[in-house]
């Protein structure tokens, strides 16, 4: 049988890669930024300082979402609160 | 101590067995009945700041020396144009009238976090790397937003939480992720690069680690440490002169 | 305090931490994270003074210090300009005034010396007319005095051969009166020419 800190364990680490999954978004997100950043370039490459810093802000912003999932993974697996609960 | 496995002397597999990217403590003491350490955060961030305050010191002295009715010499110039930098950054982004205030502010937090974040190329753990240091610098962000919002927007401050009516909790709840994300974006990032650093230290073979580690240092330390000094500085700045509107 | 001090005495570097294994951790919410944080905040605090006192604000005086400089350099250098400007404006002002009365002077003394010219020629006319008159009188006068010689002259030859011509029967008186009615039928012409 399994132990019961074996199977937390387990199920944390399985709970920490579906976490990981939020960087789907964040990817996706920024990947769209880059682009519509490139295409504004292009188009007037003069203000390309402002939209460089723009696009950076905005894909901070759009960065926080996958480190929350990330802050979640590594919660779980290096200070797991659900050991504790047995 | 950084991927001590590699580090130990001891460690004769190709492998390394033991990977550490955490913090360590180092001096354990007691305060108010709890058990606190020292830790090797503190350290980093010891080195850091007397490294900054050196450079501060050095070109204290070179201020001093400077004489304004000559022309400036190359560090001088560097300093000036630092400290240029960081007015005209402020200024563009908090506006003429209040930008100058928060310079001195703005320049000790890029100047902080960056060299954090790059100090990972000098074989410290990056402080930034621990999430005591980022939530400290989102909470001094916290508290410089809703100082200056009270003096700015008076009682407007607190009801526009309750408009619309329906949005309040949501308003809060905003509120209050302000510095929690920022001081998580800061920190996973930094994170993410010291895990990935420390999982590449631990499991390559040594002869591979002369070459491989060099290109992730440069993204990991050097680039992305860049990009998130500077976003976390221009949040800092766009989140307080979010304020600056008279309501 | 004291038992702060104490517990930092009595507790030893790595070895013991090595003794109740390695502490180490990347992630927790306890009272650890207060502590760094309350250590990080003070450390951003101090930070900030030093950097304020000894970089950003000596420097962005000696940058002030700089600014004004040039901007007195500047304004003098302009104030000097204007100056230099104004002084040239009036040089100017001046040459142009100095040409204009060259050419009045010039203009008057060209028609005075055309009065006078012409006040000259007309006097000299003048002169020579009256001379000219003058001669013109005195040739009349010399032709009137010589025309009355001449008539006497002529006169006293007719009287005298007309005398020995008919000599006798006509007397003196008689013969005059023949002489003159007979000049006077020929004419003035006659003679004269």
């Amino acid at each position: 049988m399994i132990s019961n800190e074996a199977f937390v364990l387990g199920c944390s680490a399985i709970g920490a890669g579906l976490a990981m999954i939020a960087g789907i978004g964040p990817g996706i997100g920024q990947g769209i930024a880059a682009g519509h950043g490139a295409a504004a370039v292009g188009r007037n490459p003069g203000a390309r300082g402002n939209i460089m810093s723009t696009m950076l802000l905005g894909q901070a912003v759009a960065e926080t979402t996958g480190l929350y999932g990330f802050a979640v993974a590594i919660i779980l697996l290096f200070a797991n609160p659900l050991i504790g609960k047995l | 101590m950084l991927s001590s496995g590699v580090l130990d002397p001891q460690a004769t597999s190709v492998v390394n067995d033991e990977i550490t990217f955490g913090v360590d403590g180092l001096i354990r003491y007691e305060l108010f009945g709890h058990e606190l350490w020292i830790t090797t955060t503190h350290i980093s961030l010891l080195i850091v700041m007397v490294v900054i305050i050196a450079f501060a010191v050095v070109a204290n002295r070179f201020i001093k020396k400077a004489d304004p009715y000559k022309v400036p010499g190359k560090f001088l110039n560097a300093i000036e144009y630092l400290v240029e930098t960081f007015d005209n950054l402020t200024k563009a982004n908090m506006g003429e009238k209040h930008g100058l205030k928060f310079s001195n502010y703005i320049g000790t937090l890029f100047i902080f976090i960056l060299l954090a974040n790059i100090s990972g190329l000098f074989g410290l753990r990056s402080p930034t790397a621990d999430y005591g240091v980022t939530l400290a610098l989102a909470l001094v962000t916290f508290v410089l937003i809703h100082y200056n919002g009270f003096k700015y927007q008076k009682s407007a401050h607190i009801t526009n939480l309750f408009k619309p009516i329906l949005l309040t909790p949501i308003n809060i709840i905003g509120e209050i992720a302000t510095p929690i994300s920022m001081s998580l974006r800061l920190f996973g990032n930094v994170l993410s690069g010291t895990v990935m650093l420390g999982l590449v230290y631990g499991l390559l073979p040594k002869a591979i680690l002369l070459l491989v580690p060099a290109p992730l240092h440069g993204y990991f330390d050097v680039f992305s440490g860049a990009i998130q000094t500077y976003v976390f500085c221009m949040l800092t700045m766009v989140f307080i002169s979010n304020t600056f509107e008279e309501a | 305090m004291g038992n702060l001090i104490v517990s930092m005495v009595n507790s030893t570097v790595l070895a013991a931490t090595k003794e109740t294994g390695l502490w180490n951790r990347i992630f927790g919410l306890d009272m650890q994270l207060l502590a760094d944080v309350v250590i990080m905040g003070l450390a951003i605090f101090v930070l900030f003074l030093a950097l304020s006192y000894l970089l950003f604000n000596p420097a962005r005086e000696l940058l002030q210090k700089r600014q004004d400089r040039i901007k007195e350099e500047m304004d003098a250098s302009a104030k000097d300009k204007k100056e230099a400007a104004q002084l040239k404006s009036n040089y100017e002002a001046k040459i142009k005034e100095a040409s204009k009365e060259v050419d009045e002077i010039l203009s008057e003394g060209r028609k005075k010396a055309l009065k006078r010219e012409n006040e000259i020629v007309d006097e000299a006319k003048m002169e020579a007319s009256r001379i000219v008159d003058r001669a013109n009188k005195e040739i009349e006068l010399n032709k009137s005095k010589m025309k009355d010689e001449v008539k006497q002259e002529m006169i006293a030859v007719a009287s005298v051969m007309a005398g020995k011509i008919i000599a006798g029967n006509i007397d003196e008186s008689k013969q005059k009166q023949l002489i003159d009615e007979a000049l006077n039928e020929m004419g003035d012409e006659t003679w004269q020419n």
